[in-house]
């Protein structure tokens, strides 16, 4: 992000209307706002970095989990987060999609990932973030011990040593150049999943409970090491398990079947899953109590009677006045894309900068009404589509049940909240939102617009449709 | 920049002009557009060129390869992306990139993975997908979706130029277009038809901006039975229209007719592809290339159905026409010939087949090159006659030079090597070589 200021003509706004979550802490001074948090349930990461202060010092260890709906700012958050504590604990952040294979990824792959970054981040030098000190070579030898059955396993690492320079100094023969040669093809290994034989996986599985125990004795040393050095403590955050397309069986299989790693594990860490699975009725099997489960809401423009919720758009207003200036909108136009957005930030974003680009290639300054029914109806045309048969929903279900549920959510039936298969698919389309954390659930104003065009929801005598855009 | 008229949102204009924009301001971006009409695609890549170049920023398109595994997809899109120093790069190609052995949602899975590698290259990505595609990508990869900005509709709507009736008639038609898409299309162009009529557009109009591109749009899939109803309606929608016997009717009769014939009624087809060529003389001309692309049609059709002595003179005009009108070199003199050469192989005439084949052969190596598809495909039939004669140590370098050609042009699981491949393996048989059938038909049953 090149400009850290609001823009000031139509021309900039691209430039800080990005959809990029917001990360180093200049973007979040600039651009990040409280006001959000006001609305949609209070402060999350208040309450994580309240209680993991508390962890930190009463010596036990925080687990979490954290959701919430595609493009609500989860990233952001946690970058937040992490900024935050950063007087307490070093952050080491890991994603599924890059650091693991995630089609193929087992449970063990992140107890293996966590075990090489804590050690090759603790031996970095302070100013880089590490506690500039190896892990003891005890460790290091009870971890290629664990290795010794595994030939080719050794064998291969022994390759990579010879080839690799060691971390925190030039390459040498030791046991920390044949650790980090072990790493780097474990690395490679993990990441390439889907290439690993089956009776390595299978065997290693068999060996779980050793490898934690393992992990668990190299997170104290490292831990020990790092506040020694700062004070600090290492705090894992596990991102992006929630992305589409990771097979469910890899999800549970790490959060359900194997949930026991992230009880047993001595380290702060907290995972960000997928909501459906928190909604699901295998919920109470996840590895994290109620009280350490977070998610992050969508912001709602409406009440839930359908009149304006101004609090809401209040909030969305500091947001694109933080990253723009108000002034380049006509009269009441600026209104209009938040209440079309429906609170997602994302979709906020993408309507602005469609509405200034069709205003800048009509040479205007300002974003006028014309401007603003393009945007929304370009939008539109994507929530359109995603209101179809998605192949990842559970079960085929028809545009009519899928109809029907909206027309009661927007009537406000309670027993419409149930989580099924119809409710699931619409949460996964963002037809249907989540605001407060409390389970108040509404239909997106584009959504409610579609419906009214196929007459399923009425207008007013006046015409005015309401939680729609108008 | 000229000021857009908003009533064009959706346009060639507006999306060439949006990009221009989005391309002279960040030099790195990912930006989706849906679309389609090829030839409205065309058109925006084409205005947006000449203005990129005005501005100095470099212009590339990258065309997906087709039918690979989604690794490949991704390995080879990054590899052409890296190439790329800076400036913008038009993608097309995302409906039949992915092979159809894999289901599309399992493909789209990876490319979604792949998402910070693929925006990595400092580069303005347009990708372009179709209606079916991008109801596909906005489910299976949303993380990906929501790095698309901006997300564009291409709806402006272009009068497809018809391939002229001179044009061969039986082409590989459907392989790889996708259905979906066509019909989507061919559904909106006559709901926009219905739309028109009421609003009082005149009948010609109609037929060239509504009716036309839907049937070329219809034969781009081919023979599809759930495109039969649709077929029907429009011969029904065009004896509505009160039009002269214009050469554009006589084009979509014979649309019409072709997707019959594709469909094999047969029975429909033939009073279609005569009226048309009745326009074609009466309008045209006796000696119009159009003329010998009707007479074409309808030989064709006889040929199908056995009809080989009322196939034959009409052969025999349409190749005379064109050699006099567009040269004894041209491509459809080739296709002429080739089809002439057909018949007489049907009818066991072959030493006339033989020479016919022959120059086919040579005009399309010269013209279209020597590993052209339709250069295969004459080599493919040569060596099927040369097969059909006995005369296999003739007929086996053919062969093998098509299916080379055919494996790299088209794909090795394109139906049109499998047929090649087929042959050969009839070949083998008849030659009593076995091992080798075998192993070809081991390969054969891989690609299925």
């Amino acid at each position: 992000m090149d400009t850290i200021t609001p823009a000031q003509s139509l021309e900039e706004v691209y430039r800080t209307l990005q959809p990029d979550p917001l990360s180093t802490p200049a973007e979040l001074q600039a651009f990040y706002c409280e006001e959000m948090n006001q609305v949609r349930g209070g402060d999350q990461m208040a309450r994580i970095k309240q209680s993991l202060e508390r962890a930190h010092t009463d010596r036990n260890y925080f687990k979490a989990c954290f959701m919430g709906h595609s493009g609500v700012g989860k990233s952001t958050e946690l970058s937040r987060l992490t900024n935050r504590v950063k007087d307490k604990f070093n952050t080491i952040r890991f994603s599924a999609v890059t650091s693991l294979d995630p089609a193929n990824f087992r449970p063990l792959d992140v107890v293996l990932m966590m075990m090489v970054d804590v050690a090759e981040r603790t031996a970095m030098p302070k100013k880089d973030g590490g506690a500039g000190q190896r892990p003891p070579e005890a460790r290091l030898r009870e971890i290629w011990d664990w290795f010794a059955t595994e030939k080719d396993t050794r064998e291969e690492s022994s390759l990579f040593a010879s080839t690799i320079e060691a971390g925190i100094g030039a390459k040498e023969d030791s046991l920390w150049d044949k650790v980090l040669g072990l790493f780097a093809n474990l690395k490679g290994e993990i990441k390439y999943a889907s290439t690993r034989k089956q009776e390595v996986i299978e065997y290693r599985i068999s060996r779980l409970k050793s490898l934690i125990e393992v992990a668990n004795r190299l997170l104290d040393d490292c831990n020990d090491l790092l506040r020694k050095a700062s004070g600090h403590e290492w705090l894992f955050v596990g991102e992006d398990f929630d992305r589409s397309g990771i097979p469910s069986p890899r999800i549970e299989d790490l959060f359900i079947t194997y949930a026991n790693i992230f009880r047993e594990l001595r380290t702060h860490l907290i995972f960000n899953l997928p909501i459906g699975l928190y909604y699901s009725s295998k919920a109470p099997q996840l590895p994290f109590s109620n009280d350490r489960s977070y998610v992050l809401p969508d912001t709602p423009v409406f009440l839930p009677d359908h009149t304006p919720n101004a609090k809401g758009r209040a909030a969305l207003q500091a947001v694109l006045g933080a990253r723009m200036s108000l002034s380049l909108f006509e009269p009441d136009q600026m209104m209009r894309l938040i209440v079309a957005s429906g609170g997602n930030l994302q979709d906020l974003f993408a309507l602005v900068n469609y509405a200034a680009d069709t205003a800048s290639l009509r040479l205007a300054k300002k974003i006028d009404a014309v401007d603003v029914k393009a945007a929304i109806a370009n939008l539109r045309n994507d929530y359109e589509r995603r209101l179809g048969q998605s192949p990842y929903d559970p079960e085929t279900v028809i545009w009519k049940d899928k109809a029907d549920r909206l027309i009661e959510i927007y009537g406000n039936d309670k027993a419409a909240q149930i989580t099924d298969a119809v409710l699931y698919s619409l949460l996964n389309a963002r037809a249907v939102q989540e605001f407060n954390g409390n389970r108040w659930f509404g239909v997106h104003p584009l959504v409610v617009d579609i419906l009214a065009n196929q007459n399923r929801l009425p207008r007013a005598q006046t015409g005015e449709l309401l939680g729609g855009t108008n | 920049m000229e000021p857009i008229n908003l009533s064009e949102t959706g346009s060639i204009k507006d999306i060439s002009d949006r990009l221009v924009l989005w391309a002279e301001r960040s030099p790195k971006g990912l930006a989706r557009i849906e679309f389609a009409s090829d030839v409205s695609q065309q058109r925006v890549i084409s205005k947006m060129r000449s203005h990129l170049e005005i501005l100095g920023i470099a212009f590339h398109e990258i065309s997906l390869f087709r039918q690979q595994d989604p690794e490949t997809v991704v390995v080879k899109l990054l590899a052409e992306l890296n190439q790329i120093p800076t400036g913008v790069v038009s993608i097309t190609g995302f409906t039949s990139a992915f092979t159809n052995k894999i289901p599309l949602e399992e493909s789209l899975r990876i490319l979604n993975f792949n998402r910070e590698r693929l925006v990595a290259p400092t580069l303005n990505q347009i990708w372009w997908m179709t209606p079916s595609f991008l109801q596909t990508s906005v489910h299976v990869m949303p993380d990906l979706n929501r790095w698309f900005s901006p997300r564009l509709q291409l709806t402006e709507l272009v009068l497809l130029e018809p391939a002229p009736l001179a044009s061969e008639l039986i082409l590989n038609r459907g392989v790889y277009a996708n259905f979906d898409d066509a019909y989507r299309r061919a559904h909106n162009l006559l709901q926009r038809f219905e739309e028109s009529r009421k609003a009082g557009t005149p009948d010609r109009e109609l037929l060239v901006t509504y009716l036309l591109p839907a049937l070329e749009a219809l034969a781009e899939v081919g023979a599809q039975k759930e495109l039969q109803d649709l077929t029907m309606q429009f011969e029904g929608l065009l004896g509505q229209l009160k039009v002269v016997n214009s050469p554009e009717l006589a084009i979509s009769l014979a649309r019409i007719a072709n997707l019959y014939f594709d469909q094999g009624r047969y029975s429909e087809a033939e009073p279609l592809y005569l009226r048309s060529l009745s326009i074609c003389e009466q309008r045209l001309g006796a000696d119009h290339p159009d003329t010998a692309g009707s007479l074409n049609n309808l030989a064709s059709l006889y040929k199908s159905q056995g009809r080989y002595s009322e196939a034959e003179p009409l052969y025999l005009r349409s190749l005379l026409i064109s050699e006099r009108q567009l040269g004894a070199d041209h491509p459809y003199t080739a296709d002429r010939l080739n089809n002439l050469a057909s018949l007489y192989k049907s009818q066991g005439r072959y030493s006339e087949a033989e020479p016919l084949y022959l120059r086919s052969l040579q005009i399309r190596e010269q013209q279209l090159g020597a590993d052209h598809p339709s250069t295969a495909g004459s080599l493919n039939n040569l060596a099927e006659l040369y097969r059909s004669q006995g005369r296999y140590s003739e007929a086996e370098p053919l062969y093998l030079r098509s299916l080379q050609i055919r494996e790299q042009q088209l794909g090795a699981d394109h139906p049109s090597t499998l047929s090649t491949l087929n042959n050969l393996v009839f070949l083998y048989e008849s030659q009593g070589r076995f091992s080798e059938a075998g192993a070809l038909k081991l390969r054969f049953r891989q690609l299925l």
